[in-house]
Protein backbone atom coordinates (compact mmCIF):
# COMPACT_ATOMS: atom_id res chain seq x y z
CA UNK A 1 0.00 0.00 0.00
CA UNK A 2 0.75 3.22 -0.57
CA UNK A 3 1.97 5.97 1.88
CA UNK A 4 0.24 9.31 1.60
CA UNK A 5 1.17 12.51 3.05
CA UNK A 6 -0.71 15.87 2.99
CA UNK A 7 1.45 18.77 3.57
CA UNK A 8 -0.48 22.02 3.72
CA UNK A 9 0.25 25.71 4.97
CA UNK A 10 0.98 29.57 3.34
CA UNK A 11 2.71 30.34 0.67
CA UNK A 12 6.15 30.51 1.49
CA UNK A 13 6.37 28.11 3.96
CA UNK A 14 8.55 25.89 1.84
CA UNK A 15 5.43 23.35 1.28
CA UNK A 16 5.55 22.38 -2.03
CA UNK A 17 9.97 22.07 -1.46
CA UNK A 18 9.04 19.71 1.58
CA UNK A 19 6.93 17.60 -1.01
CA UNK A 20 9.27 17.58 -4.03
CA UNK A 21 12.53 16.64 -0.97
CA UNK A 22 10.23 13.71 0.03
CA UNK A 23 9.62 12.49 -3.29
CA UNK A 24 13.24 12.90 -4.19
CA UNK A 25 13.93 11.09 -1.29
CA UNK A 26 11.57 8.39 -2.08
CA UNK A 27 14.11 7.56 -5.38
CA UNK A 28 16.94 7.23 -2.90
CA UNK A 29 14.92 4.35 -1.62
CA UNK A 30 14.25 3.05 -4.99
CA UNK A 31 10.62 3.45 -4.06
CA UNK A 32 7.85 5.14 -6.05
CA UNK A 33 6.79 8.61 -5.50
CA UNK A 34 4.08 11.03 -6.84
CA UNK A 35 3.79 14.96 -5.87
CA UNK A 36 0.79 17.19 -7.08
CA UNK A 37 0.70 20.45 -6.09
CA UNK A 38 -1.83 23.20 -5.89
CA UNK A 39 -0.20 25.38 -8.92
CA UNK A 40 -1.81 28.99 -8.51
CA UNK A 41 -5.01 29.56 -8.25
CA UNK A 42 -4.28 29.74 -4.46
CA UNK A 43 -5.13 33.45 -2.87
CA UNK A 44 -2.79 34.95 -0.39
CA UNK A 45 -2.68 34.42 3.30
CA UNK A 46 -4.55 31.53 2.19
CA UNK A 47 -3.80 27.66 1.69
CA UNK A 48 -0.49 26.47 -0.40
CA UNK A 49 -0.57 22.34 -0.37
CA UNK A 50 1.02 19.29 -2.41
CA UNK A 51 0.19 15.68 -2.33
CA UNK A 52 2.92 12.98 -1.59
CA UNK A 53 2.23 9.48 -2.26
CA UNK A 54 5.18 6.78 -1.84
CA UNK A 55 4.91 2.93 -2.18
CA UNK A 56 7.13 0.27 -3.10
CA UNK A 57 4.15 -0.91 -5.43
CA UNK A 58 3.25 1.26 -8.61
CA UNK A 59 1.31 4.35 -7.72
CA UNK A 60 -2.23 5.01 -9.12
CA UNK A 61 -3.92 8.39 -8.84
CA UNK A 62 -1.81 10.73 -7.53
CA UNK A 63 -3.90 12.61 -5.13
CA UNK A 64 -5.16 12.00 -1.73
CA UNK A 65 -8.54 11.97 0.29
CA UNK A 66 -7.25 10.38 3.71
CA UNK A 67 -3.79 10.77 4.17
CA UNK A 68 -1.64 8.95 6.83
CA UNK A 69 1.07 11.44 7.84
CA UNK A 70 -0.40 15.36 7.41
CA UNK A 71 2.33 18.44 8.48
CA UNK A 72 0.22 21.26 8.82
CA UNK A 73 1.66 24.32 8.89
CA UNK A 74 -0.79 27.28 10.17
CA UNK A 75 -4.51 27.57 10.87
CA UNK A 76 -6.27 27.71 7.34
CA UNK A 77 -4.57 24.39 6.67
CA UNK A 78 -6.28 22.20 9.47
CA UNK A 79 -9.59 24.38 9.21
CA UNK A 80 -9.39 23.00 5.94
CA UNK A 81 -8.52 19.43 5.84
CA UNK A 82 -9.56 18.63 9.61
CA UNK A 83 -12.15 16.38 8.54
CA UNK A 84 -9.93 14.10 5.96
CA UNK A 85 -7.84 13.24 9.13
CA UNK A 86 -8.89 9.97 10.06
CA UNK A 87 -8.15 7.55 12.63
CA UNK A 88 -4.39 6.52 12.64
CA UNK A 89 -3.12 9.54 11.00
CA UNK A 90 0.01 11.55 12.05
CA UNK A 91 -0.38 14.61 12.37
CA UNK A 92 2.18 17.24 13.22
CA UNK A 93 0.94 20.59 13.48
CA UNK A 94 2.94 24.32 14.20
CA UNK A 95 1.72 25.56 17.30
CA UNK A 96 3.18 28.75 16.66
CA UNK A 97 0.59 29.52 13.70
CA UNK A 98 -2.27 27.00 15.07
CA UNK A 99 -4.51 28.38 17.66
CA UNK A 100 -7.15 25.57 17.87
CA UNK A 101 -5.85 21.97 17.48
CA UNK A 102 -8.78 20.24 17.83
CA UNK A 103 -8.84 17.27 15.39
CA UNK A 104 -10.86 13.64 15.48
CA UNK A 105 -9.79 10.95 18.42
CA UNK A 106 -7.31 8.36 17.71
CA UNK A 107 -4.89 10.47 15.49
CA UNK A 108 -1.23 10.53 16.70
CA UNK A 109 -0.61 14.82 16.76
CA UNK A 110 2.61 16.04 17.63
CA UNK A 111 1.88 20.19 17.94
CA UNK A 112 5.14 21.89 18.56
CA UNK A 113 6.49 25.49 17.87
CA UNK A 114 8.29 25.31 14.59
CA UNK A 115 8.81 28.99 13.59
CA UNK A 116 10.50 29.08 16.85
CA UNK A 117 12.52 26.03 16.52
CA UNK A 118 13.74 26.78 12.95
CA UNK A 119 14.18 30.45 14.52
CA UNK A 120 16.96 28.67 17.06
CA UNK A 121 18.39 27.20 13.94
CA UNK A 122 19.15 29.81 12.16
CA UNK A 123 16.61 30.50 9.84
CA UNK A 124 12.44 30.84 9.59
CA UNK A 125 12.98 28.74 6.24
CA UNK A 126 14.13 25.70 7.78
CA UNK A 127 10.18 25.79 9.67
CA UNK A 128 9.67 23.14 6.83
CA UNK A 129 12.89 20.94 7.53
CA UNK A 130 11.84 20.14 11.20
CA UNK A 131 8.37 18.96 10.56
CA UNK A 132 10.00 17.12 7.66
CA UNK A 133 12.61 15.77 10.71
CA UNK A 134 9.95 15.04 12.88
CA UNK A 135 7.95 13.02 10.09
CA UNK A 136 11.64 10.35 9.61
CA UNK A 137 12.05 10.30 13.35
CA UNK A 138 8.80 8.65 14.11
CA UNK A 139 7.99 6.77 10.48
CA UNK A 140 11.21 5.43 9.27
CA UNK A 141 9.70 2.65 7.47
CA UNK A 142 7.96 5.88 4.76
CA UNK A 143 11.61 7.85 4.56
CA UNK A 144 14.48 7.56 6.28
CA UNK A 145 16.41 10.19 7.55
CA UNK A 146 19.56 9.09 5.66
CA UNK A 147 17.82 9.44 2.47
CA UNK A 148 16.30 12.73 3.21
CA UNK A 149 19.98 13.88 4.08
CA UNK A 150 21.10 12.49 0.77
CA UNK A 151 18.10 15.07 -0.85
CA UNK A 152 19.50 17.53 1.16
CA UNK A 153 23.22 17.56 0.05
CA UNK A 154 22.29 17.31 -3.31
CA UNK A 155 20.16 20.20 -3.12
CA UNK A 156 21.57 22.55 -1.03
CA UNK A 157 25.51 23.22 -2.56
CA UNK A 158 26.05 26.65 0.17
CA UNK A 159 27.64 25.02 3.22
CA UNK A 160 25.50 27.74 5.86
CA UNK A 161 22.20 26.59 4.37
CA UNK A 162 23.07 23.46 4.16
CA UNK A 163 24.21 23.12 7.65
CA UNK A 164 20.83 25.15 8.86
CA UNK A 165 19.12 22.52 7.03
CA UNK A 166 20.98 19.50 7.98
CA UNK A 167 20.11 20.91 12.00
CA UNK A 168 16.69 21.46 11.34
CA UNK A 169 16.50 17.77 10.32
CA UNK A 170 17.50 16.74 13.55
CA UNK A 171 16.12 19.58 15.96
CA UNK A 172 13.32 17.18 16.78
CA UNK A 173 15.86 14.84 18.09
CA UNK A 174 16.70 16.95 21.47
CA UNK A 175 12.84 16.88 22.30
CA UNK A 176 11.32 14.64 24.58
CA UNK A 177 8.20 14.04 22.24
CA UNK A 178 5.57 12.51 23.80
CA UNK A 179 2.94 11.20 21.53
CA UNK B 1 19.40 -5.51 -11.41
CA UNK B 2 21.07 -2.42 -11.73
CA UNK B 3 19.85 0.50 -9.48
CA UNK B 4 17.14 2.71 -10.59
CA UNK B 5 18.74 5.64 -8.93
CA UNK B 6 19.47 7.47 -12.18
CA UNK B 7 15.57 8.43 -11.83
CA UNK B 8 14.97 12.25 -11.82
CA UNK B 9 11.72 14.02 -10.28
CA UNK B 10 10.41 15.75 -13.18
CA UNK B 11 6.86 17.32 -13.72
CA UNK B 12 5.11 15.80 -16.72
CA UNK B 13 5.47 19.49 -18.46
CA UNK B 14 9.28 19.21 -17.97
CA UNK B 15 9.51 15.61 -18.89
CA UNK B 16 7.46 16.30 -22.20
CA UNK B 17 10.09 19.34 -23.30
CA UNK B 18 13.17 17.43 -22.46
CA UNK B 19 11.51 13.87 -24.24
CA UNK B 20 11.06 16.50 -27.50
CA UNK B 21 14.47 17.81 -27.34
CA UNK B 22 15.69 14.10 -26.75
CA UNK B 23 13.46 13.14 -30.30
CA UNK B 24 15.54 15.41 -32.10
CA UNK B 25 13.33 18.47 -31.35
CA UNK B 26 15.57 21.13 -32.57
CA UNK B 27 12.68 24.02 -32.82
CA UNK B 28 10.08 25.14 -30.54
CA UNK B 29 7.78 28.11 -30.29
CA UNK B 30 5.50 28.86 -27.72
CA UNK B 31 3.76 31.91 -25.34
CA UNK B 32 3.19 30.73 -21.80
CA UNK B 33 -0.38 29.90 -20.31
CA UNK B 34 -1.19 27.92 -16.47
CA UNK B 35 -1.05 25.16 -16.60
CA UNK B 36 1.89 24.21 -19.02
CA UNK B 37 4.28 27.39 -17.87
CA UNK B 38 7.40 24.58 -16.89
CA UNK B 39 6.97 23.68 -20.25
CA UNK B 40 8.10 26.49 -22.34
CA UNK B 41 10.17 27.10 -19.43
CA UNK B 42 12.32 24.43 -19.68
CA UNK B 43 12.40 24.47 -23.51
CA UNK B 44 13.79 28.31 -22.53
CA UNK B 45 16.27 26.79 -20.71
CA UNK B 46 17.93 24.02 -22.63
CA UNK B 47 16.36 23.87 -26.30
CA UNK B 48 19.49 26.47 -26.89
CA UNK B 49 22.30 24.60 -25.12
CA UNK B 50 21.14 21.65 -27.08
CA UNK B 51 21.62 23.82 -30.61
CA UNK B 52 18.34 24.21 -31.20
CA UNK B 53 15.70 27.46 -31.41
CA UNK B 54 13.85 28.88 -28.82
CA UNK B 55 11.33 31.48 -29.26
CA UNK B 56 9.11 33.18 -27.04
CA UNK B 57 6.33 34.04 -30.07
CA UNK B 58 4.35 37.29 -29.57
CA UNK B 59 1.28 34.69 -29.47
CA UNK B 60 -0.13 31.70 -29.82
CA UNK B 61 -0.44 32.37 -33.54
CA UNK B 62 2.54 33.35 -34.71
CA UNK B 63 3.98 30.53 -32.51
CA UNK B 64 2.41 27.67 -34.42
CA UNK B 65 2.93 29.76 -37.64
CA UNK B 66 6.97 29.55 -36.77
CA UNK B 67 6.43 25.84 -36.06
CA UNK B 68 4.90 25.66 -39.78
CA UNK B 69 8.07 27.22 -40.74
CA UNK B 70 10.37 25.01 -39.55
CA UNK B 71 8.48 21.75 -40.05
CA UNK B 72 8.80 23.02 -43.86
CA UNK B 73 12.28 23.02 -43.50
CA UNK B 74 12.52 19.76 -42.12
CA UNK B 75 12.88 20.37 -38.41
CA UNK B 76 11.62 18.61 -36.03
CA UNK B 77 9.09 21.45 -34.45
CA UNK B 78 7.17 21.80 -31.49
CA UNK B 79 4.91 23.91 -29.32
CA UNK B 80 2.26 23.76 -26.42
CA UNK B 81 0.06 25.53 -24.66
CA UNK B 82 -3.81 25.24 -23.05
CA UNK B 83 -7.21 25.45 -24.12
CA UNK B 84 -7.56 29.16 -25.14
CA UNK B 85 -3.77 28.99 -26.66
CA UNK B 86 -4.61 25.94 -28.53
CA UNK B 87 -8.09 27.44 -30.10
CA UNK B 88 -6.00 30.08 -31.54
CA UNK B 89 -3.47 27.94 -32.16
CA UNK B 90 -6.09 25.61 -35.15
CA UNK B 91 -5.85 27.45 -38.11
CA UNK B 92 -2.21 26.34 -38.20
CA UNK B 93 -2.54 22.80 -37.48
CA UNK B 94 -5.19 22.55 -40.27
CA UNK B 95 -2.65 24.29 -42.36
CA UNK B 96 0.18 21.84 -41.33
CA UNK B 97 -2.56 18.79 -42.01
CA UNK B 98 -2.78 20.59 -45.67
CA UNK B 99 0.77 21.11 -46.09
CA UNK B 100 1.50 17.99 -45.04
CA UNK B 101 4.02 18.97 -42.47
CA UNK B 102 5.19 17.16 -39.14
CA UNK B 103 4.84 18.66 -36.15
CA UNK B 104 3.67 17.44 -32.01
CA UNK B 105 1.62 20.05 -30.54
CA UNK B 106 1.00 19.52 -26.95
CA UNK B 107 -2.07 20.35 -25.14
CA UNK B 108 -2.17 20.31 -21.31
CA UNK B 109 -5.85 20.63 -20.54
CA UNK B 110 -7.39 23.26 -18.54
CA UNK B 111 -11.31 23.92 -17.42
CA UNK B 112 -13.26 25.88 -20.08
CA UNK B 113 -14.96 27.46 -21.91
CA UNK B 114 -13.68 30.69 -22.36
CA UNK B 115 -10.89 31.67 -20.27
CA UNK B 116 -11.77 29.49 -18.10
CA UNK B 117 -9.99 28.47 -15.15
CA UNK B 118 -6.41 26.58 -14.94
CA UNK B 119 -7.75 23.51 -12.81
CA UNK B 120 -7.44 20.44 -14.81
CA UNK B 121 -10.27 19.13 -16.82
CA UNK B 122 -10.14 16.98 -20.40
CA UNK B 123 -12.53 19.47 -22.10
CA UNK B 124 -10.70 19.40 -25.49
CA UNK B 125 -11.65 16.04 -26.50
CA UNK B 126 -13.72 16.92 -29.01
CA UNK B 127 -11.30 19.70 -30.91
CA UNK B 128 -8.52 17.27 -30.29
CA UNK B 129 -9.87 14.30 -31.88
CA UNK B 130 -12.27 15.91 -34.41
CA UNK B 131 -9.38 18.08 -36.56
CA UNK B 132 -10.34 21.33 -34.17
CA UNK B 133 -9.53 23.47 -37.26
CA UNK B 134 -11.35 24.13 -40.62
CA UNK B 135 -11.30 21.22 -43.36
CA UNK B 136 -11.21 17.97 -44.01
CA UNK B 137 -8.64 16.53 -41.91
CA UNK B 138 -7.61 14.92 -38.61
CA UNK B 139 -4.64 14.65 -36.10
CA UNK B 140 -3.32 11.63 -34.33
CA UNK B 141 -3.43 12.36 -30.48
CA UNK B 142 -1.90 10.48 -27.78
CA UNK B 143 -2.83 10.60 -24.18
CA UNK B 144 -0.28 10.02 -21.28
CA UNK B 145 -0.79 8.48 -17.46
CA UNK B 146 1.86 9.20 -16.49
CA UNK B 147 5.22 11.15 -16.50
CA UNK B 148 6.92 8.45 -17.78
CA UNK B 149 4.24 7.34 -20.31
CA UNK B 150 4.24 10.99 -21.07
CA UNK B 151 8.18 11.09 -22.48
CA UNK B 152 7.01 7.43 -24.51
CA UNK B 153 4.62 9.17 -26.40
CA UNK B 154 6.32 12.76 -27.00
CA UNK B 155 8.71 10.61 -28.55
CA UNK B 156 6.19 8.07 -30.72
CA UNK B 157 4.42 11.31 -31.47
CA UNK B 158 7.23 12.67 -33.28
CA UNK B 159 7.79 9.52 -35.26
CA UNK B 160 4.18 8.98 -35.75
CA UNK B 161 4.21 12.96 -37.49
CA UNK B 162 7.04 12.23 -39.76
CA UNK B 163 6.12 8.88 -41.11
CA UNK B 164 2.80 10.30 -42.22
CA UNK B 165 3.27 13.88 -42.76
CA UNK B 166 1.23 15.20 -40.44
CA UNK B 167 0.79 17.12 -37.11
CA UNK B 168 0.29 14.68 -33.97
CA UNK B 169 -1.62 16.02 -30.53
CA UNK B 170 -0.34 14.96 -26.99
CA UNK B 171 -3.39 15.82 -24.72
CA UNK B 172 -2.28 15.97 -21.71
CA UNK B 173 -4.57 17.37 -18.73
CA UNK B 174 -3.29 19.38 -16.32
CA UNK B 175 -2.70 17.13 -13.89
CA UNK B 176 -0.15 15.42 -15.61
CA UNK B 177 1.33 18.50 -16.53
CA UNK B 178 1.81 19.23 -13.03
CA UNK B 179 2.75 16.01 -11.25
CA UNK B 180 5.45 15.14 -10.34
CA UNK B 181 7.51 11.88 -10.89
CA UNK B 182 10.35 10.08 -11.03
CA UNK B 183 11.86 9.50 -14.50
CA UNK B 184 14.63 8.32 -16.23
CA UNK B 185 14.75 7.23 -19.73
CA UNK B 186 14.84 9.42 -22.26
CA UNK B 187 17.14 7.17 -24.64
CA UNK B 188 15.56 7.78 -27.95
CA UNK B 189 17.01 4.93 -29.62
CA UNK B 190 14.49 2.29 -28.00
CA UNK B 191 11.67 4.63 -29.49
CA UNK B 192 12.71 5.74 -32.90
CA UNK B 193 11.93 3.90 -36.04
CA UNK B 194 14.21 3.93 -38.65
CA UNK B 195 14.44 7.96 -39.63
CA UNK B 196 12.21 9.34 -42.61
CA UNK B 197 13.89 10.55 -45.11
CA UNK B 198 12.73 14.51 -45.38
CA UNK B 199 13.23 14.99 -49.55
CA UNK B 200 10.26 16.98 -49.70
CA UNK B 201 11.77 19.99 -47.06
CA UNK B 202 12.77 23.40 -48.34
CA UNK B 203 16.15 23.08 -47.95
CA UNK B 204 17.47 25.39 -50.68
CA UNK B 205 16.94 24.02 -54.28
CA UNK B 206 20.54 23.77 -55.52
CA UNK B 207 21.11 20.45 -58.23
CA UNK B 208 17.49 19.25 -57.41
CA UNK B 209 14.22 20.17 -58.70
CA UNK B 210 12.11 22.45 -56.23
CA UNK B 211 10.28 21.33 -53.60
CA UNK B 212 6.79 23.72 -53.07
CA UNK B 213 5.06 23.22 -49.66
CA UNK B 214 1.02 24.71 -49.87
CA UNK B 215 -2.46 24.29 -48.89
CA UNK B 216 -4.25 25.72 -51.58
CA UNK B 217 -5.20 24.26 -54.50
CA UNK B 218 -7.38 26.41 -56.76
CA UNK B 219 -7.23 24.57 -60.09
CA UNK B 220 -10.61 22.31 -61.09
CA UNK B 221 -10.47 18.79 -59.08
CA UNK B 222 -6.99 19.26 -57.93
CA UNK B 223 -8.25 19.67 -54.35
CA UNK B 224 -10.35 16.45 -54.23
CA UNK B 225 -7.65 14.47 -55.29
CA UNK B 226 -5.55 16.04 -52.84
CA UNK B 227 -8.74 15.44 -50.08
CA UNK B 228 -8.73 11.46 -51.39
CA UNK B 229 -4.63 11.09 -50.76
CA UNK B 230 -5.06 12.74 -47.93
CA UNK B 231 -8.22 10.20 -46.91
CA UNK B 232 -6.33 7.26 -47.79
CA UNK B 233 -3.59 8.61 -45.16
CA UNK B 234 -6.49 9.05 -42.17
CA UNK B 235 -7.71 5.22 -43.29
CA UNK B 236 -4.31 3.95 -42.76
CA UNK B 237 -3.32 5.71 -39.58
CA UNK B 238 -6.64 4.75 -37.90
CA UNK B 239 -5.67 1.28 -39.04
CA UNK B 240 -2.53 1.23 -37.94
CA UNK B 241 -2.65 3.54 -34.86
CA UNK B 242 -5.07 2.38 -32.31
CA UNK B 243 -3.18 2.27 -28.97
CA UNK B 244 -4.92 1.38 -25.68
CA UNK B 245 -3.78 -0.40 -22.17
CA UNK B 246 -5.98 -2.85 -19.95
CA UNK B 247 -5.84 -3.59 -16.54
CA UNK B 248 -7.96 -6.15 -14.50
CA UNK B 249 -9.67 -7.54 -17.62
CA UNK B 250 -8.96 -11.31 -16.87
CA UNK B 251 -12.50 -11.69 -15.00
CA UNK B 252 -14.65 -8.65 -15.30
CA UNK B 253 -18.72 -8.00 -15.18
CA UNK B 254 -18.44 -3.89 -15.37
CA UNK B 255 -15.43 -1.63 -17.66
CA UNK B 256 -14.36 1.57 -16.79
CA UNK B 257 -13.42 3.54 -19.61
CA UNK B 258 -11.26 6.80 -18.96
CA UNK B 259 -8.05 8.41 -19.92
CA UNK B 260 -5.14 10.19 -19.42
CA UNK B 261 -5.20 11.10 -15.00
CA UNK B 262 -8.69 10.31 -15.11
CA UNK B 263 -7.24 6.21 -15.85
CA UNK B 264 -5.69 6.34 -12.90
CA UNK B 265 -7.74 8.12 -10.56
CA UNK B 266 -10.33 5.12 -11.78
CA UNK B 267 -7.60 2.40 -11.25
CA UNK B 268 -7.13 3.44 -7.83
CA UNK B 269 -11.29 3.08 -7.69
CA UNK B 270 -10.71 -0.92 -9.23
CA UNK B 271 -8.30 -1.58 -6.81
CA UNK B 272 -10.63 -0.67 -3.78
CA UNK B 273 -13.84 -2.56 -5.70
CA UNK B 274 -11.67 -5.46 -6.17
CA UNK B 275 -10.77 -5.79 -2.17
CA UNK B 276 -14.88 -6.33 -2.26
CA UNK B 277 -14.78 -8.78 -4.67
CA UNK B 278 -16.32 -6.64 -6.85
CA UNK B 279 -15.11 -7.12 -11.16
CA UNK B 280 -14.00 -4.45 -12.73
CA UNK B 281 -12.06 -3.64 -15.26
CA UNK B 282 -10.01 -0.73 -16.70
CA UNK B 283 -9.89 0.14 -20.75
CA UNK B 284 -7.48 3.34 -21.32
CA UNK B 285 -7.36 4.77 -24.54
CA UNK B 286 -3.86 5.97 -25.41
CA UNK B 287 -4.65 7.18 -28.84
CA UNK B 288 -7.70 8.90 -28.31
CA UNK B 289 -7.55 9.78 -32.51
CA UNK B 290 -7.77 6.96 -33.89
CA UNK B 291 -9.79 5.45 -31.31
CA UNK B 292 -9.57 2.12 -30.35
CA UNK B 293 -12.36 0.94 -31.14
CA UNK B 294 -11.41 -2.55 -31.83
CA UNK B 295 -9.36 -3.30 -28.61
CA UNK B 296 -12.85 -2.18 -26.97
CA UNK B 297 -15.25 -3.66 -28.52
CA UNK B 298 -13.68 -7.05 -27.80
CA UNK B 299 -13.01 -6.77 -24.39
CA UNK B 300 -16.75 -5.39 -23.61
CA UNK B 301 -17.90 -8.53 -25.46
CA UNK B 302 -17.39 -10.37 -21.92
CA UNK B 303 -18.66 -6.99 -19.92
CA UNK B 304 -22.28 -6.56 -18.19
CA UNK B 305 -21.62 -2.93 -18.12
CA UNK B 306 -19.60 -0.01 -19.19
CA UNK B 307 -18.65 3.30 -17.10
CA UNK B 308 -17.12 6.35 -18.64
CA UNK B 309 -15.55 8.75 -16.36
CA UNK B 310 -14.15 12.37 -17.82
CA UNK B 311 -13.21 15.75 -16.51
CA UNK B 312 -15.56 16.89 -18.67
CA UNK B 313 -19.82 16.84 -18.94
CA UNK B 314 -19.02 14.29 -21.36
CA UNK B 315 -17.03 14.13 -25.15
CA UNK B 316 -14.88 10.52 -25.10
CA UNK B 317 -17.91 8.50 -23.72
CA UNK B 318 -19.66 9.54 -27.43
CA UNK B 319 -17.16 7.51 -28.91
CA UNK B 320 -17.57 4.51 -26.89
CA UNK B 321 -21.07 4.94 -27.48
CA UNK B 322 -20.34 4.75 -31.08
CA UNK B 323 -18.27 1.37 -30.50
CA UNK B 324 -20.81 -0.24 -28.48
CA UNK B 325 -24.48 0.43 -29.84
CA UNK B 326 -25.76 -2.69 -27.61
CA UNK B 327 -23.92 -2.16 -24.38
CA UNK B 328 -25.38 0.03 -21.49
CA UNK B 329 -22.93 2.32 -21.31
CA UNK B 330 -23.40 4.71 -18.24
CA UNK B 331 -20.90 8.39 -17.76
CA UNK B 332 -19.44 9.90 -14.86
CA UNK B 333 -18.41 13.34 -15.35
CA UNK B 334 -17.26 16.65 -13.73
CA UNK B 335 -16.22 19.96 -15.06
CA UNK B 336 -15.10 23.36 -14.29
CA UNK B 337 -11.85 21.63 -12.42
CA UNK B 338 -13.94 19.07 -10.76
CA UNK B 339 -12.30 15.62 -10.65
CA UNK B 340 -14.51 12.61 -9.99
CA UNK B 341 -12.61 11.20 -7.18
CA UNK B 342 -11.86 7.48 -6.73
CA UNK B 343 -14.30 7.33 -3.55
CA UNK B 344 -17.26 9.00 -5.96
CA UNK B 345 -16.57 6.52 -8.68
CA UNK B 346 -16.76 3.55 -6.16
CA UNK B 347 -20.12 5.23 -4.93
CA UNK B 348 -21.64 5.56 -8.53
CA UNK B 349 -20.85 1.95 -9.32
CA UNK B 350 -22.45 0.89 -6.40
CA UNK B 351 -25.43 3.01 -6.80
CA UNK B 352 -25.89 2.68 -10.54
CA UNK B 353 -24.31 -0.23 -12.30
CA UNK B 354 -24.80 -2.95 -9.28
Amino acid sequence: MSKQILVSGFGGQGILSLGKILAKAAIVEDKNATWFPSYGAEVRGGTAHCFVKISKEPIASPFVEYPDIGIILNQPSLDKYRKQFKKRCFLILNSDLIGSDSVNKGIKKISLPLNKMALECGSLKVTNIIALGILVLFNPEIIKKDSVIKVLKETYRDKEILKQNLDALEKAKSLDIKI
Amino acid sequence: MQKTNKKKLMSGNEAIAEAGISAGCRFYAGYPITPQNELIAYMAQNMVKRGGVFIQAESEIAAINMVLGAAAAGVRAMTSSSGPGVSLKQEGISYLAGCELPALIVNVMRAGPGLGDISSSQSDYFQATRGGGHGDYFTPVLAPWSVEEAVKLVMLGFDIADYYRNPVLILADAIIGQMMEPVGNFDKSQFRKKKESKNWALTGAKGRPANSIKSLYLKEGVLEQHNKKLKKKWDKIRKNEQRFFVSDIADVDYLIVAYGSQARISLEAIKMLRKNNIKVGLFRPISLWPFPGKGLRKIAEKVKKILVVEQSLGQMVEDVKLNLPNKEVYFLGRAGGGVPSAGEIIKYINNKLI
